[in-house]
């Protein structure tokens, strides 16, 4: 299997007259923790999406762990975990059950669906609450189901839209922890945020994108050193008001 | 477990547990039959002389028609209108011109008929005569015997000839036959709304559908799931439905003590109870096709619902009227018209086997003609539902502007 888990190449999404995501090119390996940095609208959520084979580049090819995307999407997905920006759970349903859903349709069963169910409640904090309805859940439980929702079939790839976005302290800091736990467990895990303190306390490497264009790419020091800027919240304006200018 | 089968399974589950769910799908039908039915009740049953919920209506009658040597046919009419409000459990009152139309004109009267003093003169001088009556318009029951009067009265004009009607039924045609089918295709059209205007449009209006739809599933295996689930939930409603109607035959049975004759009586041969299923079974199927067709379109479950509202209409008004009367009397165009809407065919096909027993090729041929149409909307739906649009919220084709005939013309010049 390829040593880049998600390689994009010269990827191009138009929306009608809109261009979301523009002539995108990168990679992202194996056991990394990769942010996917830009203001609203630079078309971070388009390119997940086109990870993820919800939509088709207008040009360009994306690869995640060598097959194609959207063509190979059914293979690849066996392997992907994804925590959209705006999802939401199933009410009517327990987060037990929540999971197990999504753990059947990702092919486990028995015994081996009832062991990650319960590792993934443990490890987002919810095992006690596991049995409760998931709409009496608070706004975090709700975010941190969606996680464990994400992880349930243990994917190699991890891919997290905006994770902490509407959260307070306590479930933001719990999710930095849970994704540095991932990478630590040998999980490649794609992190889109606009949350600089997110990216620069939990990303190995970074790539700020604005207005669908790729405008640096590298680990946090390797940009400092190149733009001259210290700290990622100083580089990111700079970087990005430069291209708005 | 397949794929297909766990998404049913959880949105059977997630129905289960929806108190929408019991209400619309189960409380709701239930008490549509027994309103009806108790409504019915009382209006049947208060007609009858014998039932137990026979009350006698008032009407009023004034005869001024003299009698003369050859006797007088202002005086059989008034013996034809007693005799019809006895049957129909109705008290006549004698009451002379100037206080009939007090009481006409003080709305203290539901019916007062008036046999005027010229009927028998200008029933054998012309050949015809004139009775008045004045019809309080919100009482059904004074419209009903006002009707039953002019039809009774129709025997005078045979009475010169000695004509009488033998009038026998061609077909026996049980009071329940007739409502059955538009019941069991109200049902099947309305039941699974709830589920699948919720399916697609709900997930995405709930946003769970993105993530559902970044699972190793098939699409078509979640469409599958859902339309099993709409599957469950119509068969809810149907089976609310016949318990409802159940309770509406036994009320009519009862209020009219046997005077609809076979209101309760409901046999079906296994032959018509397996097309009666059948049809149920297409018209569900339509209707959730049709329904994820709406659903993959609609951006919320509000607007799922007014696009399955709206689209549903013009069918449930056809299918009233082809429900209780017989298709061959419409007009030409109506039935074109109804028997190009795939809904029809179920209230055809439970028709034509129950009461007219038609060959089994006529009914196939509606039955086939419903499961095209179902196929076609299923294909539809899983195109749509491969759509782009279904996770992205931006028009992702984007329209060439069009060139106006006067904008070509100015390019032109």
């Amino acid at each position: 299997m390829d040593e880049a888990v998600v390689r994009l190449e010269e990827v191009t999404k138009r929306f009608g007259p809109v261009v979301a995501v523009d002539r995108l090119s990168l990679e992202i390996v194996r056991g990394e923790v990769f942010g996917l940095l830009g203001p609203n609208g630079a078309g971070k959520t388009t390119t997940v999406r086109m990870i993820c084979g919800l939509l088709k580049p207008t040009s360009g090819k994306v690869f995640v762990f060598g097959y194609e995307m959207p063509k190979d999407a059914l293979r690849a997905r066996r392997h992907i975990g994804l925590l959209p920006q705006e999802s939401d759970i199933y009410e009517m349903l327990t987060g037990r059950e929540n999971l197990e859903y999504f753990g059947r349709l990702y092919g486990l069963e028995g015994e081996e669906l009832q062991r990650r169910v319960d590792e993934v409640l443990k490890l987002v904090g919810l095992s006690e609450r596991a049995d409760d309805r998931a709409g009496e859940y608070s706004g975090g439980m709700k975010r941190r189901l969606m996680v464990a929702r994400a992880i349930v079939h243990d994917p190699e790839l991890v891919i997290l839209d905006e994770p902490t976005m509407g959260l307070d302290v306590f479930a933001v800091r719990r999710i930095r922890r849970l994704i540095r736990r991932l990478a630590e467990g040998g999980r490649t895990v794609l992190l889109t945020t606009n949350d600089l303190e997110d990216a620069e306390r939990t990303c190995d490497r970074v790539a700020i994108i604005d207005r669908g264009r790729l405008i640096a790419l590298g680990t946090i020091r390797e940009l400092e050193e190149k733009f001259e800027e210290r700290g990622l919240e100083e580089l990111f304006i700079r970087l990005v008001e430069g291209e708005g200018e | 477990m397949r794929p297909w089968a766990i998404i049913a399974r959880k949105e059977i589950k997630e129905q289960l547990r929806s108190r929408r769910t019991f209400l619309t799908l189960v409380i709701v039908p239930f008490l549509v039959w027994v309103g009806v039915g108790l409504m019915h009740a009382f209006l049947f049953g208060s007609m009858t002389p014998e039932g137990p919920l026979a009350a006698p209506m008032d009407m009023h009658l004034t005869l001024l028609d003299p009698e003369d040597g050859n006797g007088t046919f202002g005086f059989l009419a008034r013996d034809i209108i007693m005799s019809i409000a006895a049957n129909l459990s109705v008290n006549v009152h004698e009451v002379s011109y100037e206080e009939g139309m007090k009481l006409v004109e003080e709305g203290e009267t539901v019916l007062y008929v008036l046999i005027p003093e010229d009927f028998t003169e200008n029933l054998t001088s012309y050949g015809f005569g004139t009775i008045k009556m004045w019809i309080d318009p919100t009482s059904p029951r004074a419209s009903t015997v006002a009707s039953a009067i002019e039809a009774g009265l129709s025997i005078l004009e045979q009475r010169r000839y000695e004509i009488r009607a033998d009038m026998r039924a061609i077909r026996a045609v049980p009071f329940t036959f007739l409502m059955l089918s538009f019941m069991l295709i109200f049902s099947a059209m309305w039941g699974p709304m709830p589920v699948i205007t919720t399916s697609f449009a709900g997930e995405r209006e709930k946003k769970t559908l993105e993530v559902l739809l970044a699972t190793p599933v098939k699409r078509t295996s979640i469409l599958l799931g859902k339309l099993l689930a709409a599957g469950f939930a119509a068969a809810i409603y149907m089976g609310s439905s016949i318990a409802g109607m159940g309770v509406y035959n036994w009320l009519m049975a009862w209020a009219t003590a046997g005077a609809l004759a076979g209101a309760e009586s409901m046999v079906l041969t296994p032959e018509q109870a397996a097309v009666v299923i059948a049809s149920a079974l297409l018209t569900v199927l339509l209707s959730a096709s049709l329904g994820i067709v709406i659903s993959c379109f609609a951006r919320t479950t509000r607007d799922a619902e007014s696009y399955y509202s709206a689209l549903f209409t013009l069918p449930m008004m056809l299918i009233a009227g082809t429900a209780m009367m017989r298709f061959e009397d419409l007009p030409l165009a109506l039935q074109a018209i109804i028997l190009a809407i795939p809904f029809s065919h179920g209230v055809l096909m439970i028709n034509n086997s129950l009461i007219y027993g038609k060959p089994w090729p006529v009914i196939a041929a509606s039955a086939l003609y419903m499961l095209a149409w179902a196929i076609g909307a299923l294909l539809v739906g899983a195109k749509l539902f491969e759509r782009e649009e279904i996770v992205e919220t931006r028009k992702v084709r984007h329209r060439k502007k069009r060139i106006g005939l006067l904008a070509r013309l100015r390019r032109r010049s």
